[in-house]
């Protein structure tokens, strides 16, 4: 059961990302990948008595943390500058 | 056979050295001195031909193959260089000449905006004819004889803003092309024929086929065909006269050393050729005879200066085929290399009229009673004229003596009778455009004349230089031995009384009665336009040959270009913009579209991972 919660967690965190054009929720769409991936790891790794599992998940903790300061601050400064703040307007990667 | 001399590789590596730096270093950055490097070469070429010229002199020859250039099938072809006594002898004159009228262009291409180009080109041409000259097969002559007809074009055209001068530049290049195209066929006959194009091995493989082998006369009269339009001999000739709309330096150096004369080489060079075509010889002959006697007429109502002096090398080179059509191309090669000495003056001479005028073209009409106000450049002419009519002792006397001694040995009344009429015909026209140009202000004369001087020295020195060597050259060659000893009573007799003739009737037509020129051109003006077009012969050629194909190059660009051609391109590019709009949907910066398409590869490879474990 617990893959296919993180299937979906993974899934709706890939829409979220895909679909919504607001950064802030695209951010926390990536939040949500990445603790899918964590729950996989925390499951399986405790099931299967994985020390090396548990110790890449508080890993991905701290690189989450870090993504979250650098995505937030990212998107503040966006915001300070009167942007809204979506996709939308980032078009610099226009071919 | 001793080892080839360091001066046959200056003369082929100097100029082409000199046309890399020139072109890369002083045509960008300093485009007033192009002329530098330049003359540099045109003066070490000169010393190298003048020590190659002593070495021939003591009968010294080399063959040398210098690589493998073109492996085909069971055929080479190397890349050579042969110094004979026939290469040196022309050799010396292009060098010495070119290098003067180089020197000349300098002074008269000073003030043209086009200066360096003018230089690259110039040299280009100098470099080609020396390449041609030195070859030692046929298909490396022919890539320089090509060289030497892309420098004319380029020259021909120079003043490209004009359209008469890109029609002129043109025609000679379209002219040259039929040429050339015959040459080509010549060379790949020779080839398929004899396995080889190298001079030394194809004559040797030459001299055992029988007389008046069909294939040997086919490629005789092909080369032929290519050094007619070269050399400018009926019916190619066409484009001669029309060549005068380049600088006129460029006209000096084409009809005295590179040019015309390549055709009159060529035919020298294949002299043990045409030794097993005596077809082909006497129609070498017939077809010199009539261009130079028609062309001596043409010349003699010609009202252009530089259009008389065209006219004039049109008739000269005929005389020189006509002594290559019965067998002596040692008197045809003499003739060419003094021919080259005081046509060059004459250019020069016009041209030094040219420049004071400030025009690029004159007539007669336009000028006259020069003689008091540039008397240095009147007296060169006159000895350039006098050389060329074959007053004796000047150079045109000895060379012109021996042409008329080798037609006069063939034994044929008709052909010396043309000989001798071409004689008194050349005297005549260049001693009426000396009356007219020179002397006498006639009434009809407009034009400004006030401001009228001699030009500087860059441009008097070269013209001093070739009077000095139209005056002695013959005489000094004939002192020391290179010309023969004996000089026939009979044809000497009759050369210089055809060419007192042409003097004495010029005197009665121009300078005692010179309303004459005038008179009979407005009682049959029929007459004037016919000899005009070359006895018709320009207008026939325009009509059957030149507007035919321009009609078929017009049919073929619309139907073929236009409809089928350029309707392809067009709709193939109008398919490669629809792709790549579509395609450049795809990549709109949008952020959400590119992780999309991330993940979707992402999933596509984790999908291929898992498919193959």
């Amino acid at each position: 059961m617990v893959w296919a919660v993180s299937a979906a967690l993974l899934i709706l965190g890939l829409a979220a990302l895909v679909l919504r054009r607001q950064l802030l929720a695209m951010v926390l769409g990536l939040e949500l990948m990445i603790n899918a991936a964590n729950l996989n790891f925390v499951f399986y790794g405790s099931r299967r008595l994985d020390a090396a599992a548990t110790a890449i998940v508080l890993l991905v903790i701290a690189v989450a943390a870090a993504e979250a300061v650098v995505g937030l601050s990212l998107i503040l400064a966006l915001r300070g500058k009167g942007s809204a703040a979506e996709s939308s307007e980032l078009l610099g990667l226009q071919g | 056979m001793s080892a080839i001399p360091v001066s046959a590789f200056l003369v082929l590596g100097t100029p082409a050295l000199a046309l890399a730096l020139a072109f890369f270093l002083f045509h960008r950055r300093l485009a007033r001195r192009t002329h530098w490097p330049i003359l540099a070469s045109c003066a070490v070429v000169t010393l190298a031909a003048a020590d190659l010229a002593l070495r021939a002199w003591r009968g010294e020859a080399w063959d040398q193959t210098l690589f493998t250039w073109i492996v085909g099938g069971p055929w080479s072809v190397e890349f050579g260089i042969r110094i004979d006594a026939l290469c040196v002898s022309v050799l010396a004159m292009v060098a010495v000449v070119g290098t003067l009228i180089h020197v000349y262009a300098v002074g008269y291409m000073a003030h043209d905006p086009g200066f360096s180009r003018f230089f690259l080109y110039f040299h280009l041409f100098f470099f080609s004819m020396i390449g041609l000259l030195v070859s030692n097969n046929y298909l490396q002559l022919y890539l320089f004889w090509e060289g030497v007809g892309l420098a004319s074009y380029l020259l021909i055209g120079f003043w490209y803003e004009r359209a008469s001068a890109r029609a002129a530049a043109l025609k000679a290049f379209l002219t040259n092309r039929i040429g050339d195209a015959c040459f080509l066929a010549a060379v790949l006959l020779l080839l398929a024929q004899f396995g080889t194009v190298q001079f030394s091995e194809l004559f040797e493989r030459v001299a055992s086929r029988p007389v008046s082998d069909p294939w040997l006369a086919w490629a005789c009269g092909l080369l032929f065909l290519g050094a007619a339009a070269k050399s400018a001999q009926f019916p190619l000739h066409v484009w001669l006269p029309d060549a005068m709309e380049g600088p006129t330096p460029t006209s000096a150096l084409m009809h005295a050393a590179t040019m015309v004369t390549a055709g009159v080489f060529l035919m020298a060079r294949s002299g043990p050729l045409l030794e097993k075509a005596p077809e082909v010889l006497g129609l070498i002959a017939w077809i010199g005879a009539g261009t130079a006697l028609g062309s001596a007429i043409v010349a003699a109502m010609k009202k252009d200066l530089k259009r008389i002096l065209a006219y004039s090398t049109v008739s000269h080179l005929g005389l020189m085929m006509m002594a290559i059509g019965v067998g002596h191309a040692f008197a045809a090669v003499a003739h060419l290399v003094m021919h080259g000495f005081f046509k060059a003056l004459l250019f020069l001479c016009a041209g030094n009229v040219l420049h004071a005028l400030g025009r690029s073209t004159a007539t007669v009409d336009e000028v006259g009673g020069l003689a008091r106000r540039m008397p240095l450049t009147a007296a060169c002419f006159a000895v350039g004229a006098l050389a060329l009519a074959g007053i004796p002792p000047l150079s045109g006397f000895f060379s012109k003596d021996l042409v008329l001694e080798a037609v006069d040995g063939r034994g044929d009344r008709l052909l010396m009778g043309a000989a001798l009429a071409v004689a008194v015909g050349s005297s005549l026209y260049i001693f009426r455009m000396f009356w007219l140009a020179f002397f006498g202000d006639r009434p009809r004369q407009g034009g400004p004349r006030a401001q009228l001087h001699e030009n500087g020295a860059w441009m008097q020195i070269p013209v001093l230089l070739l009077a000095l060597l139209s005056f002695g050259a013959g005489a000094a060659a004939w002192g020391v031995g290179l010309l023969p000893a004996e000089l026939s009573g009979h044809t000497a007799g009759l050369g210089l009384s055809a060419a007192a003739a042409g003097l004495a009737l010029s005197c009665l037509l121009f300078m005692a009665w010179p309303q004459w020129d005038w008179n009979w051109r407005e009682r049959w003006p029929g007459l004037e336009r016919w000899m005009d077009a070359d006895f018709g012969w320009q207008t026939f050629a325009h009509r059957v040959v030149a507007a035919p194909a321009a009609a078929f190059a017009r049919f073929v660009a619309w139907n073929w270009d236009r409809r089928v051609l350029d309707r392809f391109l067009e709709s193939s590019a109008e398919t490669c913009l629809g792709l790549s709009e579509g395609m450049s949907s795809l990549s709109r910066g949008m952020l959400n579209d590119y992780l999309w398409w991330m993940a979707a590869g992402a999933a596509c490879l984790a999908g291929c991972v898992l498919w193959a474990f």
